[in-house]
């Protein structure tokens, strides 16, 4: 029987549960991707071991379609892990997650295929793969060599699995909102389009049309500002999250075409600067003990 | 003798890294050479998880070496003298005269020494000193690698080599150890790894001897050769007997082979749905993002199958597989479609609006000029009618109709997604609206560059002058902006690749029936005076210089790398100085050396022309007939008055004619000169402008 959508995520979950991660649950908080999330852009710095697993539901505004497009979300599904330092067999235990999702390696053809990644807006760059399965890109794996401009010592690995596309792999379905999204032959057999279409349509018109912009661009200025104010104030994490709020507002602007490309590099950079004085105080030695 | 035998397991090194094998070799015979073993005979091998070295019938044993290191001058202070002393303890010290000074000299002497004794710390320090393009760490250690190395194979017939590397940690560097116990240390093994699975890698017994039989029996193929050609004929067995690859894919073929340690062909279906669209798209939508072998029917169309190759050893490879392949390029493909679609809702100059917001080079601003890839559209425009002109058989209009389509692909959702089919997504639009066909040929061909090593008597450009000139307009204005935006290469360094732009119009220029001139200054001085715009001259006087001595770097590179013509003759054709923007006609230049190169008699013309040289004088006056006073004289004179008048175009073979009359000229010169005092009293300043004249005539 193949899985459904959830039982992809609680799978990968208990598989990673297993392997000594500490469960996590999606951050409350937009975010273009689950690196985002402090469990891995604060977590990864410092030299203390750290092992993570979470789903994290992740906003792309201009990626949007209004639920027409069969592959493209505005909303889609990340399963992350970090393990820092990054362990020798890595490459095999993530072998096994697929084997545990039903991609046994007998049956596919599982590749790592280079994929240097980086993140601007993060200031973190890594080298890695983009693992392919049957020619289908379905995990970014990644050894972190910076965050927030700061060199990983130790290096953590992160394991980004996409799990829409997972999904529709191993369901065999060629829209995904046709994915089983719980058991089709329960009760209340859903799919993703009865969880999420509504969804896309109503975000992709937020996104695209009805976002105020003037609203936007007045609480972009608001998470600069309170950034660094908040950072002064040796409140790490609460300024931090005005990072990840201003990286969102930045989306959201850039789907209602509010940045030219001249602009976008500087509203990029000024974003980065934000990530990286939270990266930087988060390795200040005198508040690590807060941290931990 | 012994066999040696490295190999080093890491994770899936990127491809692009293992087919420039060359580097690795090099970097390898560097090691081999610092201990005197200089053995280029060794072979490499490489799968996605390891590259691997094989030297055989080694000297067990090192021979004594000595060596002889130059220290300070003798005259050198007593106590810089004194440390070079220090440095070099064990070494005998002499005193050594030399064309350049006296100096101290220190005889290293090396004893012999087994050769597992020195091989093992030069392993370690290979591997540490190794320049992958892009390295990493990983773990909580500090060497820098291409991806973690997890395992380092070193043996000489069936021992072990001794010792380990040590991968680094915090403060301690990596570094060679003998003692292999501890962390963070890859010990010295005669365990390769096999492949990949869900309990790692297993540990793979392996002897230099069986090295590749061993492996091969575990399911990586470590020779790319075998893997290449394994791949190659399975393919081809596999597909139907009407249709074959694209033998164009060889570079495909070397990358996808790096991909695999065991190739296992399989033949998928390109939905029919998709077949409209142009082959180019399709072929790079596969090759680029998907690694797929496109195929053909025997005329050479696309035939709807494509050729994947999976990493297996069993050929057999699962239908869910094939059908994995299938559906990711059909998604792939129905992007492509959707963009198709949606793109050529609009006529293609439409797209042009949106190159007002797209940057060409931020630095252009600062010099009032339009920054943005529509400004650069404009001034390819201004210099159009320029280039029309150097380009036989042009069409002005039809010229100007391209320059405006050429950049407005740029804004298309096709190019946003396939950003490698710039151009070719313009000539399709145009082709779909009804454009003239030399301009959908000029457009797709816009950006085409030739290696610098293809033949010239293959070359492309001959054909299409339209073509010519486009990709002419557009390579000189972007190397004129980059100039004037300061952007310079220095050593390797070209991110804006200005080489290959100069490489490009040096391949455009020379040897094409239809530019016989191209001189940077006189197209500075047409497009100054005519065609660039009143108010706004975009480019200085001194941009278009260094562009005109970059060119002709660039050109005389061109000339002895490719044609073969060596240097003292295209030295004997080039002006000797462009520091003034003095007028350099590159084309003219390269008819006149390919003529000379070919001239049977060029020796006599280039001892002639040395004689001159040395002669010359930096006398301005013309010649005055009237002050001829010797018969020998006034016969160089008549000879050169009746030299046949330079004619332009010159031709190669006008050339050749010139050239043949100068070799008659010659014997009179030679007899004036041997005969005269060029620098007389007298007579002086009269020969020296004959000289002079001469040189001119000799060398125009």
């Amino acid at each position: 029987m193949t899985l459904a959508f959830q039982d992809i995520i609680l799978t990968l979950q208990q598989f990673w549960s297993r392997q000594g991660c500490v469960l996590l649950q999606p951050y409350d908080k937009e975010m273009g991707a689950g690196t985002f999330h402090p469990a891995t852009a604060l977590k990864c710095l410092g030299p203390d071991p750290w092992c993570a697993a979470y789903p994290q539901p992740c906003r792309r505004p201009t990626d949007g379609r209004y639920g027409n497009n069969p592959n493209r979300l505005q909303h889609y599904y990340q399963f992350q892990v970090i393990l820092k330092p990054s362990p020798d067999d890595v490459q095999a235990l993530y072998l096994y997650s697929l084997d545990a999702i039903g991609l046994s390696l007998n049956d596919h053809d599982i590749r790592f295929v280079e994929d240097d990644w980086e993140s601007p807006t993060l200031g973190a760059a890594g080298l890695g793969w983009e693992v392919w399965c049957d020619g289908m890109e379905i995990t970014q794996f990644t050894y972190f060599q910076q965050m927030g401009g700061i060199p990983c010592d130790p290096v953590s690995v992160e394991l980004t699995y996409g799990l829409e596309r997972l999904a529709m792999y191993i369901q065999g379905r060629e829209n995904v909102y046709d994915l089983a999204f719980n058991d089709a032959s329960s009760r209340y057999p859903m799919t993703y389009g009865d969880v999420f279409l509504a969804n896309e349509r109503q975000q992709s018109a937020y996104n695209f049309e009805a976002a105020d912009t003037l609203a936007l661009k007045n609480a972009f200025e608001t998470a600069e500002r309170e950034c660094p104010r908040l950072l002064a104030l040796g409140l790490i994490l609460p300024a931090y999250e005005q990072a990840i709020g201003a990286s969102h507002l930045f989306n959201l602007m850039d789907a209602r075409g509010m940045i030219g490309v001249n602009e976008r590099a500087r509203t990029i950079g000024r974003i980065r600067a934000l990530a990286k004085a939270c990266c930087e105080a988060y390795t200040q030695p005198q508040t690590e003990g807060e941290n931990a | 003798m012994v066999d040696f035998l490295l190999e080093l397991n890491s994770e899936e090194i990127p491809a692009r890294f293992l087919v420039e094998e060359i580097k690795l070799r090099e970097h390898f015979a560097a090691m081999l050479a610092k201990m005197g073993l200089s053995d280029d005979r060794f072979l490499t091998f490489d799968a996605p998880r390891r590259i691997a070295f094989w030297v055989s019938g080694l000297p067990a044993t090192l021979p004594a070496r000595s060596e002889e290191i130059r220290g300070p001058k003798t005259t050198a202070p007593a106590d810089v003298v004194a440390k070079f002393q220090e440095r070099y303890a064990a070494a005998t010290f002499s005193i050594a005269e030399t064309p350049k000074g006296t100096f101290h000299i220190a005889t290293v002497t090396t004893p012999p020494i087994p050769l597992a004794q020195a091989l093992a710390p030069a392993i370690a320090d290979f591997i540490m000193t190794y320049p992958w393009p892009k390295s990493m760490t990983w773990g909580d250690t500090t060497l820098r690698w291409v991806r973690p190395l997890r395992r380092i194979v070193a043996m000489l017939d069936d021992q072990v080599l001794p010792g380990g590397l040590f991968l680094g940690h915090g403060n301690h560097a990596p570094q060679y150890v003998t003692d292999t116990t501890g962390p963070r240390i890859l010990p010295y093994s005669n365990l390769s790894l096999g492949r990949l699975g869900l309990n790692g890698a297993p540990d793979v017994p392996v002897t230099p001897a069986m090295y590749q039989e061993i492996l091969k029996e575990n399911g990586i193929i470590v020779n790319n050769q075998v893997r290449l050609s394994k791949m190659n004929e399975w393919a081809c067995s596999l597909l139907p007997e009407r249709f074959s690859m694209d033998p164009m894919d060889i570079l495909l073929d070397m990358h996808v082979s790096k991909l695999v340690d065991y190739p296992a062909p399989f033949i998928g279906r390109i939905d029919a749905e998709f077949m409209h669209l142009p082959a180019p798209i399709i072929k790079t939508v596969m090759a680029v993002h998907q690694k797929y072998f496109a195929t053909q029917h025997s005329d050479g169309a696309l035939a709807p199958y494509f050729v994947g190759v999976a990493n297996r050893v069993d050929p057999d490879v699962p239908q869910g597989i094939i059908h994995g392949n299938e559906r990711v390029l059909r998604a792939r493909l129905s992007d492509a479609a959707f963009f198709w679609e949606t793109d050529l809702k609009q006529p293609l100059e439409s797209y042009n609006d949106h190159l007002k917001t797209r940057t060409f080079h931020a630095g252009l601003g600062a010099l009032g000029l339009d920054a943005t890839v529509y400004g650069k559209v404009q001034r390819m425009r201004a210099l159009a009618p320029v280039v029309a002109g150097l380009v036989q058989g042009v069409d002005l209009p039809k010229l100007l109709r391209a320059v405006s389509l050429s950049k407005a692909d740029l804004a298309t959702g096709m190019v946003g997604e396939f950003p490698e089919l710039q151009g070719y997504v313009g000539s399709f639009y145009a082709q779909h609206q009804g454009e003239d066909p030399d301009i959908v040929n000029a457009l797709a061909t816009q950006y085409r560059l030739e290696h610098y090593s293809t033949q010239l008597s293959s070359r492309f450009w001959g054909d299409f002058p339209l073509a010519t000139a486009l990709a002419l307009v557009d390579r000189l204005d972007s190397l004129l902006s980059f100039f004037a935006a300061g952007e310079k290469t220095t050593g390797s360094k070209d991110p804006y690749g200005l080489r290959r732009l100069a490489y490009g119009i040096v391949g455009l220029v020379l040897d094409n029936p239809h530019i016989l001139s191209f001189d940077v200054a006189s197209v500075k001085n047409s497009a100054v005076t005519h065609h660039y715009p009143e108010a706004q001259k975009p480019f200085s006087e001194s941009v278009f210089q260094d562009v005109q001595a970059f060119l002709l770097d660039k050109t005389i590179t061109f000339l002895t790398e490719n044609a073969d013509i060596p240097l003292d003759i295209i030295r004997t054709v080039a002006p000797q100085d462009t520091s003034q923007g003095t007028s350099v006609d590159l084309a003219l230049l390269a008819i006149k050396a390919k003529a000379l190169a070919d001239f049977p008699h060029r020796e006599t013309l280039q001892a002639t022309i040395i004689r001159l040289k040395g002669l010359g004088g930096d006398e301005t006056s013309p010649v005055d007939e009237a002050l001829l006073n010797d018969p020998l004289e006034k016969q160089v004179y008549q000879g050169m008055q009746s030299l046949p008048p330079l004619a332009l175009p010159v031709t190669p073979e006008k050339e050749t004619l010139r050239l043949s009359a100068l070799v008659t000229l010659s014997q009179s010169v030679n007899a004036m000169l041997d005969a005269l005092r060029i620098n007389d009293p007298v007579y002086g300043v009269n020969r020296r402008a004959l000289v002079r004249a001469l040189l001119g005539r000799y060398t125009s």
